[in-house]
């Protein structure tokens, strides 16, 4: 009972008290010398943390106090060139001495490994044999896989959920914007690190003066000179598919080129490796709005929100020649041009079925289009970007002749469409810096024009009853030509001020805009009310100074525009004229505190004003599609908007974690509302209400990511939540409309040693739309793919996929899965890959989504690629 | 009689059957030698000489100078003075070199060109050790903490390696230190490569040498002004120099002075 009781009291007090002992003793060479080395250390039995340890004095004595519960230690005694003596010791106050003959003490191997991401200044190294594993061939397989870094479906590169401003290879921007041709085709073993080169401002001269919070990202490659480059052939079935591909590239000193022909029937939508996906470009255009947008339209089956290879049926040729060369002083000069001949075809179906007193009534409609597009594009652009001054022309011609031609089935009829959009564009842009004195002082210049003689056939004649007088005609042709010509010139000065710069501008901008329409009917022009002819100019003058104020961990940028706004409209058909002035102040102010290597804080807030409608602004009859008669006579209309945003962002690359979190408010004012009238007669027209309403919207974006090192594992996950508030009019009535949505997902993605790897994505959205008085509608979403990569045996690569989609809109659900299988052989040293691919095994022919509810239920299915085998080479030049 | 003594040493090498080895340390410093430019960071390698009771660390290129200033002195016997600047010297952002003595508990650091020495004694310093552990370039390393001039430290060192050494004036851990770096990441040392010293000359340790001064002066020196009088004192903005004008000379100096602002501490 006693030793019971002894037992509990010690277990007690083990927990409770803290025993102190203090270990001491001599420690001395079997010839009695000191050691210098000399150590001796308590360790964790259990975890073999040393606890505390002393080193020797110059007597070779030693002393350590040590406060800890634990009941025994492991004391070690270590000292160079001498062995190890370990000895478990009870935890009290003793003395231990040790005599110990000398043994070499083996030095390991240091193997310097850098870190699968590390930090140097601003930039972020990433090492691509870290992330990469046997399947992965191009570039983008693998920064896919690196923490911080996403790879969106249309190939835009995302850092801490922002896109990417610069994508360099070897600091030479070759492709500007249009990186995907080298992202996909660049292949992974040619390159050695991936750089993000936070707060990168790529014009030189400002560097110091223009801080920025954009990353870059930059491709290090192994050697300095490299030539590489990809290449594939293949054929399968069923219908016979073909897909052929060749993409050379060098790099080296003073000299890029990437050429790339690419050619299939596969469904691989190689035009999007043409796609402009940095923000900078794409800021650039609406900076500069060319008003280039298309009014006549066919009417499409709507596309699945599946992946395009799924359900693209195409026949594409791309050609492309991209060159960058240095030429004297620090010139650079750059020619992108690309060839684009394609071919697609969309077929869909829909049911509804109207549930009605008197009985369902049901449509059917099928759609089937053609599109054809031929483009040539063509980029010269010269450039000089050195510490002391900046010189960039950009000359760039598009020539595109694209047009579509289709049928649409309806339980009634058969209507023919056919769209001609050819589209001239023609532009310069040039902007100079350079420093005169202390400050430095900027010129820009963009002339753009555009032609776009566009015309929509539709075949019987639609509307009879406006066009021609209810009576049926055979064929209707209406032509709708815009012309622009727009140019933006300004003069800006630099000027930096202790912490502050300050950047005065004096601008102007000016938009020339003809919109010439007509229609023919049965080879009779319609008359004036069917014709336009509009003269709309637009001139901006305006004066902004910019204010950034930049200390060590802190910017902030403060841009104050002052526009003045002219209108005026002259409508030669109508023989009227009108003209508007507003005159808009648009502040904006950007804070970015760095508050240490990990955190940092954004803080944004913006007022803007808006012109809606001017280049959309017409009086006469335009049949814009088969199902849609319209004019559009709305004045000019002046949107008020604020928005606030709130941005933290975490990243550690130490432990390979980022995560950012961002709040976005935006409001806007309009002046009226719209509302789409149906008229008896089938044609749609605008009427507007005048009444002040305002838009209210909200999105906030979780996201983290971490990379596992150990089980070479990168995890992600996040969820976008989103609201947002306007008025609509509805049967005469202005109601308020709700939308909220919510989209979580997650990403996982595995290496488990050489034998298996694993990727998995989740994406679901649930939306709701509510309408004051009525129920919401739900809509949800769910989107999962699972990948598992296995290699059986050296050389041999195994891959099964899995896509599946469910969709649930009121009350009707669909399930899509698609598996497919991947098997590759890779000749050893040769880098080729012998690959057979089977898609859709289970040989499903249409994607369906269904909408329902209490009075009519729809149905859309829209045909996708039927099960196929592709047996193809890739290899790596 | 010379082959003799030298064969007896051979045999006494012999018979003591554990040569014992002397080893070489090498160090990748990355630092920010300017911190108001954030992103520009500057490399420089060290190398950590030990012996059984004294070790020595300084910037390899520093060493390369004192061995190049001795071959000037050499050869320079017969002329009354030294020009160095004509010649192509190794250089450096780090003047110092750093004695320890494990048995004394003392660290003492030696700033400045190889005539004009300074010289400042350590006691040991106050490290923390936490029950953190890291394998760093397949060594298993704990971790230990350090607040010294301002600056946090976390130190990465291996019991393995049983030597109270590091680089700096980071001494007196139960093993090497692999990897010290300040919180801010304005200066971090990796250890990169080891390596025997098979035919080592003894450290080479003069405290007469050595110009003793108090810890204010010491700390006057690291500073801008003690810099730029240091850089006076040397001689080496007295006249111009292949072309450039002593004022120039002088003007690029206080530049440079001025870019390399972010000096590691030397004092606690």
């Amino acid at each position: 009972m006693i030793k019971l009781f002894n037992s509990i009291l010690l277990l007690i007090f083990n927990f409770t008290i803290q025993a102190q002992s203090l270990i001491t003793g001599k420690i001395t060479s079997v010839e009695g010398q000191v050691i210098g080395t000399a150590s001796v250390a308590i360790n964790d039995s259990s975890t073999g943390n040393i606890l505390a340890y002393a080193l020797c004095n110059a007597k070779g004595e030693y002393k350590i106090e040590i406060t800890s519960s634990l009941e025994q230690f492991v004391l070690q005694v270590r000292a160079f060139n001498y062995p190890t003596e370990i000895r478990t010791i009870p935890n009290q106050s003793a003395v231990y001495n040790f005599t110990l003959s000398p043994k070499p003490t083996e030095l390991p191997n240091v193997l310097v490994k850098p870190p699968p991401v590390y930090k140097r200044g601003d930039t972020l190294h990433y090492q691509v044999t870290e992330y990469a594993d046997q399947k992965d061939r191009s570039i983008a397989d693998v920064l896919r896989k690196m923490p911080g870094i996403e790879v969106q479906t249309d190939g835009r590169v995302l850092y801490q959920g922002k896109p990417i401003q610069k994508y360099y290879i070897e600091g030479m921007d070759l492709l500007e914007g249009k990186y995907n041709l080298a992202n996909q085709n660049l292949p992974h073993v040619s390159v050695s690190s991936v750089q993000i080169l936070e707060n990168h401002q790529p014009i030189r001269i400002l560097d110091s003066l223009v801080p920025t919070d954009r990353a870059s990202l930059n491709i290090k490659l192994k050697s300095n000179i490299t030539v590489t480059g990809s290449g594939r052939a293949g054929i399968g079935a069923a219908p016979i598919l073909w897909d052929a591909g060749i993409t050379p590239m060098l790099f080296k000193k003073g000299t890029q080129f990437i050429g790339s022909y690419q050619a299939n029937n596969t469904g691989n939508d190689v035009g999007k490796q043409l796609t402009t996906l940095t923000l900078e470009n794409l800021m650039a255009q609406m900076d500069n709005p060319t008003g280039a947008s298309q009014t006549l339209q066919m009417i499409d089956a709507a596309a699945p929100p599946v992946s395009t290879q799924r359900y693209l049926d195409n026949n594409v040729h791309l050609l492309t020649g991209n060159l960058l060369t240095k030429l004297k002083k620090d010139l650079e000069l750059r020619i992108n041009t690309s060839y684009l001949i394609d071919a697609q075809q969309r077929i869909g179906d829909a049911i509804t079925i109207y549930y009605t007193p008197q009985g369902d009534i049901a449509l059917t409609e099928t759609i089937q289009n053609r599109y054809f597009t031929n483009a040539l594009n063509t980029q010269i652009s010269l450039q000089q970007n050195t510490p002391k001054s900046y010189l960039k022309n950009m000359l760039t011609v598009n020539l595109h002749q694209n047009s579509g031609r289709g049928t649409v089935q309806n339980t009634l009829d058969t209507v023919g469409q056919h769209i001609a959009t050819p589209m001239q564009q023609i532009s310069n842009e040039l902007r100079w810096i350079t420093p005169i004195g202390k400050q430095l002082i900027s010129l820009y210049s963009l002339v753009h024009y555009d032609a776009m003689p566009h015309q929509l056939s539709i075949t019987p004649g639609a509307f009879p009853q406006i066009l021609n007088n209810n009576v049926a005609y055979s064929s209707l042709q209406q032509q709708f030509t815009q012309r622009h010509l727009n140019t933006h010139h300004y003069a800006e000065l630099t000027k930096g001020w202790r912490k502050w710069t300050v950047t005065p501008r004096m601008g102007l901008h000016t938009t020339a805009q003809h919109t010439k329409s007509t229609a023919t009917i049965d080879k009779t022009q319609m008359p004036a009310n069917a014709q336009n002819d509009i003269q709309a100019n637009y001139t901006k003058p305006y004066v902004k100074a910019t204010l950034v104020y930049k200390i060590p961990k802190l910017d902030i940028n403060i841009v104050m525009p002052l526009n003045t706004h002219f209108f005026t409209l002259s409508d030669a058909k109508r023989e009227n004229a009108t003209q508007n002035r507003f005159v808009t102040f648009d502040p904006n102010v950007y804070a970015n505190y760095t508050l240490n290597g990990y955190w940092r804080f954004t803080l944004a807030g913006a007022r803007q004003n808006s012109f809606s409608n001017f280049n959309q602004i017409f009086s006469g009859l335009v049949t814009d599609s088969y199902r849609s008669i319209r004019i559009n006579n709305l004045p000019v209309a002046q949107s008020q908007a604020a928005i606030a945003s709130v941005g933290a962002y975490f990243r550690n690359p130490i432990k390979s974690v980022f995560s950012h979190i961002n709040y976005q408010w935006l409001r806007q004012k309009n002046p009226f509302l719209t509302t789409n009238l149906i008229n008896p007669d089938g044609s749609r027209s605008f009427e507007f209400l005048a009444f002040e309403n305002s838009i209210s919207n909200y999105t906030l974006q979780i996201k983290g990511s971490k990379y596992l090192s150990k089980i070479k594992t990168t995890l992600s996950a996040g969820a976008d939540l989103g609201h947002s508030q306007s008025k609509q009019v509805l049967d005469g009535q202005i109601t308020r409309s709700t939308n909220r949505f919510i989209k979580p997902h997650t990403k996982v993605s595995t290496r488990f040693g050489t034998v298996a790897a694993f990727d998995y994505t989740l994406n679901y959205t649930l939306a709701t739309n509510a309408l004051q008085g009525n129920d919401p509608n739900r809509f949800n979403q769910l989107t999962q793919s699972l990948q598992i990569h296995l290699y059986p045996a050296k050389n041999h690569y195994l891959g099964l996929m899995a896509e599946h989609f469910y969709n649930k809109a009121f009350r009707q659900s669909t399930h899509n899965v698609y598996p497919d299988i991947t098997y590759r052989y890779t000749l050893p040293k040769k880098r080729i890959d012998f690959q057979i691919t089977l898609m859709n095994l289970l040989n499903e022919q249409q994607y369906l989504s269904a909408q329902f509810t209490d009075f009519f239920f729809y149905q859309s299915a829209f045909t996708i690629r039927p099960r196929q085998v592709l047996a193809s080479v890739k290899f790596q030049l | 009689m010379y082959y003799i003594i030298a064969l007896l040493s051979l045999i006494t090498q012999a018979v003591k059957d554990n040569p014992l080895q002397k080893a070489s340390f090498y160090y990748t410093l990355t630092y920010l030698p300017d911190s108001t430019r954030t992103n520009t960071y500057a490399k420089e390698n060290f190398v950590l000489l030990h012996d059984d009771t004294i070790s020595y660390f300084s910037s390899i290129n520093y060493l390369k100078m004192g061995e190049a200033f001795q071959q000037f002195e050499k050869n320079a016997k017969n002329q009354t003075q030294i020009n160095t600047r004509g010649a192509k010297l190794p250089l450096t952002g780090f003047m110092f070199r750093i004695y320890h003595f494990p048995l004394r508990g003392v660290t003492i650091q030696a700033l400045d060109m190889i005539s004009h020495a300074y010289g400042i004694e350590y006691p040991s310093l106050h490290w923390q050790i936490i029950a953190e552990t890291q394998t760093i370039n397949d060594i298993f390393t704990q971790k230990a903490k350090l607040y010294f001039g301002g600056r946090n430290y976390e130190a990465w060192f291996s019991p393995s390696i049983p030597i109270p050494e590091g680089p700096y004036i980071f001494k007196g851990l139960p093993g090497l230190i692999i990897r010290i770096s300040d919180d801010k990441n304005n200066y971090s040392w990796e250890l990169t490569s080891i390596s025997e010293r098979e035919d080592a000359t003894p450290i080479h340790y003069n405290p007469k040498a050595l110009d003793w001064i108090k810890r204010k002066d010491m700390i006057y020196l690291n500073t801008y002004d003690g810099r730029r009088s240091r850089l006076a004192s040397s001689g080496v903005l007295d006249s111009e120099w292949q072309g450039i004008s002593k004022e120039e000379l002088i003007q690029r100096a206080e530049n440079n002075l001025r870019k390399n602002n972010n000096q590691i501490e030397i004092m606690e």
